[in-house]
Order: structure tokens, then sequence, then C-alpha cells
């Protein structure tokens, strides 16, 4: 054992040091829910020329720029932007709200809104909207938005743009080598399995991407078909059902000609602009992704709407997904919050800023028409106006993740060929109906 | 005078601490009171509310509903992917730990070796422990895609076509034992140091009584560094059971739930499901696998670990 031993004056060196670390690990716990800005409070306190300071978390970074120009206009609101990254978007918005520090406005995406727009999170905004003189409802353009934010009658919040539907994007260089028609708004599923093999060049570039496809294509494909993932009072799956196993099984057969599932990872974010592929899914209307994917839109390509599963589908709908904007309910800063809020989605300045990015939902067709000048791209962002009044959002049941993970695992082994795609969805439809039953 | 007597002759007799030692109590007590305050605060205190949680359904948003052990009942009986989910991390556990240590011994005995430049190899062998896990997911992407990866190039140089690695409910599992083999370099700096630590004058003893290098290895270096390999065990199987980062960022637990680990299902559960009472229920069954595992380690090496010094 050692014989060091401690003065009294090292002791209360000791203990000064361990007295500092309290407040330090105090901080570290970030704010409390009424220290987070100087002016917390701001909206009770007397008259003062300090603005009220809101937080806003969003995903999407070129957003700031909108922030920035609403900071310029108000003379009472300041917004502190904070950037979330998609991937811990919602987790991030669940401990916050669980913990009391949530932001006073946040983005969300779609399948996360479903399952907590019925939780009293969001601030219900219908008076909001009745009340505010610069709200013109009618100019909301996109009626699946409208829906998705709406509860029992009350509207809990606004989308973040319009609803996101996926067209099929297509290289008119690769069709003309092929010697085929491009494709138009007639296609079908069909078409897509007629031209693949034809486009398919073994390991050298592939006709489509895999038949891994973003959850709202499968929707649409099923629904398009006269299929449904479950019945309406959400009490049984219904993918085992021919409609849906039929509507699936066409894609599963993509996977004869298409670039094989889980390689279109490595090749990055913009694996289409190389010519590798023919077809590929991509947003309608969303012209900053299509810069990127397309080297500035210098490769030929162009899109149209996804093709649907019959020349006409069973039912004309379309599913996409419809990101939210929300403020809190227990946000102390409600009337500054709001201000922002109805500024970022119907201002016309904010409208003309967001244009350039990705479409809107108010006042759309204007916007485009007054702010966008290059005509290919005005050409571009009204492609899916004609869609539009039959899309809807993408909804897969009450427990959506859960339900869309237990399709997702059975249809690639379908895409495996491990399973026939009947014996898939009879697999998915008794798992999803275990789900159903503890919702 | 009885209870005077009795007192001094008891073992468990509490001594009266003088005013220094006391002293010197309290300031050691001080001193890691930030260590104790964190404990309690981040660990232990989750672990209790863990513990309550499993037993109610919770969704985060609002107040727990006490369920008793319906949690665990749905676990055990209606709920495959728990098993799955089990089943997939044991064997990637059991297969990462054992690889690991042997490649990591390996890699520490030719480390040991007088070479020059020798700083520099075990620099780079060390240098993928301190990578960022999401950085090293998106590069093993790279290098297992099936038309443009680096493995399945390699392979059809032997005139061998790869498997699509990263899409086969077959290889994907394989694969990430194969990537956890990447970071064998921060068990590989520890038995480096323990083999330091091996006095050479058991090698000369060896030497004289005519044992060969595989002789000396077996029965010299193995035994002197067998309490650093059971550390490394205990914590590779930690650290196995909790694997998360390479299957939530390159196949979130595909394709058709190959790579479901334990810890991507009680995420999902936790922060996708709404189903945080559920994933604390998990979490406590983590808890218990773990704990049992170390428990039954600890047992088997007091046959397998020489402690030098130990009076057995």
């Amino acid at each position: 054992m050692s014989n060091q031993r401690f003065s009294r004056r090292q002791f209360l060196r000791g203990a000064a040091v361990v007295g500092a670390a309290v407040p330090f690990l105090q901080a570290c716990g970030g704010p409390s829910p009424d220290s987070g800005s100087a002016d917390a409070g701001a909206d009770d306190a007397a008259p003062s020329m300090e603005k009220t300071s809101v937080r806003y978390a969003q995903v999407i970074g070129p957003l700031d720029k909108q922030v920035d120009m609403f900071n310029e206009q108000s003379d009472t609101v300041h917004v502190e932007f904070e950037l979330v990254p998609w991937g811990e978007h919602a987790d991030k918005l669940l401990i916050d709200v669980a913990a009391g520090t949530a932001p006073d406005l946040w983005f969300i995406g779609g399948p996360w809104w479903i399952q907590i727009k019925r939780k009293e999170v969001a601030l219900p905004i219908t008076e909001f909207l009745a009340n505010d003189p610069d709200v013109v409802m009618d100019d909301f353009e996109f009626p699946a938005d409208s829906d998705w934010g709406t509860v029992d009658g009350e509207i809990y919040g606004l989308p973040t743009n319009s609803v996101i539907l996926r067209g099929l994007a297509y290289s008119e260089d690769r069709f003309e080598e092929a010697g085929l028609d491009l494709p138009n708004e007639d296609w079908t599923l069909a078409d897509v399995a007629e031209v693949g093999p034809k486009l398919n060049r073994g390991d050298e570039s592939f006709a489509i991407t895999s038949p891994l496809l973003a959850a709202d294509l499968y929707l649409t494909t099923i629904w398009q078909n006269g299929g449904q993932v479950i019945n309406e009072d959400e009490s049984k799956c219904l993918l085992d059902q021919p409609e849906a196993v039929e509507a699936i099984d066409q894609l599963v057969a993509w996977r004869e000609f298409s670039m094989k599932p889980g390689a279109d990872q490595a090749l990055g974010e913009f694996p289409t602009a190389g010519g590798k592929i023919a077809m590929w899914p991509m947003v309608l209307a969303d012209w900053d992704t299509w810069l990127k994917r397309t080297a500035n839109d210098t490769t030929n390509q162009w899109m149209t709407f996804w093709p649907s599963t019959t020349n006409p589908p069973a039912v004309d709908v379309y599913a996409g997904s419809v990101h939210m904007e929300a403020i809190w309910s227990q946000s102390e800063k409600i009337d500054a919050a709001w201000e922002f809020f109805i500024w970022r989605a119907i201002n016309q300045d904010s409208l003309d800023y967001q244009i350039t990015l990705f479409p809107i939902n108010y006042r759309m067709e204007a916007t485009v028409k007054s702010a966008i000048t290059n005509e290919r791209q005005a050409d571009f962002l009204t492609l899916h106006l004609p869609i539009t009044g039959l899309s809807t959002g993408e909804y897969w049941g009450p427990s959506t993740t859960e339900i869309l993970n237990a399709f997702r695992s059975e249809y690639e082994l379908a895409i495996l060929g491990e399973k026939t795609t009947q014996e898939a969805m009879d697999a998915a439809t008794k798992a999803i109906d275990v789900i159903l039953e503890d919702v | 005078m009885a209870t005077a007597v009795s007192q001094a002759s008891s073992p468990f007799r509490r001594t009266r601490l003088s005013r220094t030692a006391l002293f010197e109590n309290i300031a050691g007590y001080l001193f890691i009171s930030p260590w104790i305050v964190g404990f309690l605060a981040f660990e232990f205190g989750p672990l209790i509310a863990a513990g309550y949680l499993g037993l109610t359904r919770y969704d985060i948003l609002t107040p727990p509903n006490f369920v008793g052990l319906a949690n665990y009942d749905k676990m055990f009986t209606r709920d495959p992917l728990f098993w799955k989910s089990l089943w997939v991390t044991a064997v990637y556990s059991l297969s990462t730990v054992f690889l690991g240590v042997i490649l990591g011994v390996a890699l520490a005995v030719l480390l040991n070796q007088k070479v020059r430049g020798m700083s520099l190899y075990r620099t780079i062998y060390y240098l993928p422990a301190v990578v960022s896990g999401v950085a090293v997911a998106y590069m093993w992407i790279w290098v297992f895609t099936p038309e443009a990866g680096i493995v399945n190039y390699a392979l059809s140089l032997i005139g061998i076509t790869g498997p699509n690695w990263l899409f086969s409910t077959t290889w994907t599992l394989p694969a990430f034992v194969a990537m956890s083999l990447w970071a064998v370099g921060g068990g590989m700096v520890l038995y480096l140091a323990g083999l330091q630590g091996v006095p050479t004058q058991l090698y000369e003893a060896a030497s004289l009584d005519g044992a060969g290098r595989w002789a000396s290895f077996w029965n010299v270096t193995l035994p002197m560094i067998s309490p650093v390999i059971f550390f490394n065990f205990i914590i590779g199987i930690i650290g196995s059971f909790q694997v998360f980062t390479n299957s939530f960022v390159i196949t979130n637990g595909g394709p058709a739930n190959s790579t479901l680990f334990f810890v991507l299902y009680l995420y999902r559960h936790a922060f996708e499901n709404f189903r945080m009472g559920y994933a604390a229920a998990l979490g406590m069954i983590l808890f218990i696998v773990i704990m049992t595992l170390t428990v039954i380690s600890f047992r088997l090496s007091n046959r397998l670990v020489y402690y030098e010094g130990r009076i057995t």
C-alpha cells in the first residue's frame, strides 16, 4: 500500500475540481426546456425590441436560406435553424419530446408522422389556419397533403412540400441504341418486362435498378391492381390475395434483367449519370436531385409516370410520401412559431425559393410560371401535375414501419428466388396479422 | 467485559479509522464521485428504468401502462423475429469472438518480431480500430459489391465467381464476420503488450528442455498471455452481442432478416415501431444473455486462464 498522504491543500484542490465538474456535467445534459435562449418566455414578457427566438428542426439543408429570408423580413421573430440528418431525425424528435426539449417547429418523415399524429405531440392548427387572413385554403393544391395532416377533422400539420410521387426516369440514348420506343405515360409493368431483356447487357449495364424499390412504389403497384395491404378495419392483412400477389409478382420478375439487389448502393448516389442503367425510379419534380443524378441534366434522360399494372389500372391511384411539419404542442412560443410556420408555407418569397429545389403544395402552378425561367426546368417541375389529383399518402397500416419491414423481408425472399411470390406473401400476411393483433 | 472480549475476537469487528484514514477515504470517494454519479445516472438508473419499462406498454410519447409480463410472453411465444435476431447474433458472436482471438494473437506474434519498420506495421494494423463505424460501413459496401467489389474481383482472378455478398441469405452473415475481423487490431495491441511481458527466461528454459517454436508457443506463450486472451474474449462477447452499425447502415437487417442483429431489432421497436416497453424488455433479455455468458466464462477461466503468482 502506498504511504502517500493527501495534504489538506491537495484535498481542497481535488474537491474544487470535483465541484467544478458538476456544472460541467450539468451543461453536458443540454438546455432545460425553458433555458434554451436568452429571450425564453418573451411571448409573455412586456413588449420588447428583442425578437422572440424559436427553434426549427429540419432535414433539408438548403431550407436554411428560407430561414435567413424570414429572419431578415421579420421584426418580431428569430428562427434558429437546426439541421438534423434524415436517418436520425425521428429518433431525435421522439427523445426531445419525451425529454420536454423538442424544437418549437419540426419536420418529420411520412411513416413516423402516421404513428405520432394521434398522440397530441403536434399543435392543432385548424383555428390558426381559419383565422389567418393570408391563408387561402383552396390554394393548397394537393388533396393528399391536406388529408395527411388531419385527424378527425382537425389539422395538425402541413407538408414540407408536395406529395412525393415517383416516376420512371429513362435514358433516351439507351432506348435509341436498342431501337426501342421511349417509355410514356401509357406504359404498364408488362412493357417494362418486355424491353428489360433487350436493354440488359449483363454486368456492363442494366435495364433497370434492382427490384428493391421505395415503399410507395410497392403500394402504388398493389393498389393499382385492385389489391390492399390490410382490410378496412385494419384487423387483417390482405397481401396474400390474388390482386396483391399478381402485382408484386410483376416487380419480382425484374430480377431477370435488373442490377443485382445490393449492388446499387455501391454505385453511390448518382449511378444513372454514367449510362449504366436504362430505367430507374425517381421522384417526380425534384429538380435538385435530378440535376445531381443526371450530371446537371446533360445525360439525355427524361421521365414519365410510374407504369401501372394494367392500362387502365384497376384503380387509378398513386401512392406517395408526405413529409410533414408541425408546431410542438408544448411549445411556449406558439404565436412566434406560427408566424414562421405559415410564412414558410405560403409566403411568395418562400415559395419562389423552394420551387427552385423541389415542388411545393401552395400555388404550385402559378409559382412555377412566375419563378422559373428555364423552360426545361418548368416542364420538369410540372410533369406530375396531371396525376397529383390521383395521389394519396403512402399508408401501410397503423404500425406502418413494422408492417413494411414484415412485407419487405418476405418480398426479398421472392426476389432471391427462395420463395414463390405467393409463398412470400402468405408468410408476410401471417406476420402482419400478428402485428395487427398487437396494435 | 464479556462484550469486549466478544468484539475483540470477532473477525467482523469494526475497526475505528484514524482521522487521517477517514480523511483519505472521504477524499477517495470525492475523487471517484463523478464516475459514481455517472454510473448511477447513466447506467444503473437506466437499467432499473428498463426493468420497469419492460413490464409496460410504452410508446415514449404517452405515459407507460403496466402490463406485467405480457412483453416477455409475446417475446417467447409469438415473436419469431426475437428468436431469429437472437440466433443471428449468437452465430455472429461465436464466429467473431473465436476468429478475432485467433487472428489477433497470430498478428501480435508476427508483430512481436524484431523487423525493421515494425512500428509502422503496428500502426497500420491498429488504424482500423479508430476509424468511424459509419465510414467503415460505406467502405465495406464498396468492397463487397457483387459486380465491381474488390473481393469478387480477387476471386475472379482465381476463376471463382463471387457471390452477392450483401444480398444473399447465405453470405451476408459471413461477410459481416469478415468485416468484424478488420478491426482486430484493437485486441492485437493488447496481445502484443501481453507478449512483451512474457519473461524471456521462460523461453530459454523451454529451449533448454528441447522445446521447439510450436511447443514454446503452446506451453509458454499461450498460458502467459491467457489473462489477456480472456479479457479480450469477455470484451468480444459483450461487444459482438451489441453489434449494430454495420447492419443498420449496410443491410438494415436484410435480406430477409438474415442480418437482423438483436440490437437492431431492439432499436426498431424503440424508435421505429414506438414500442419502447417491448424494446426495454428486449434490452433486459440482452443484459441477461451477456451476463450469463460472462459468468460462464469466468467460471471456465479458473481452469483455462493462468494468472502468474496466483496460488491455486
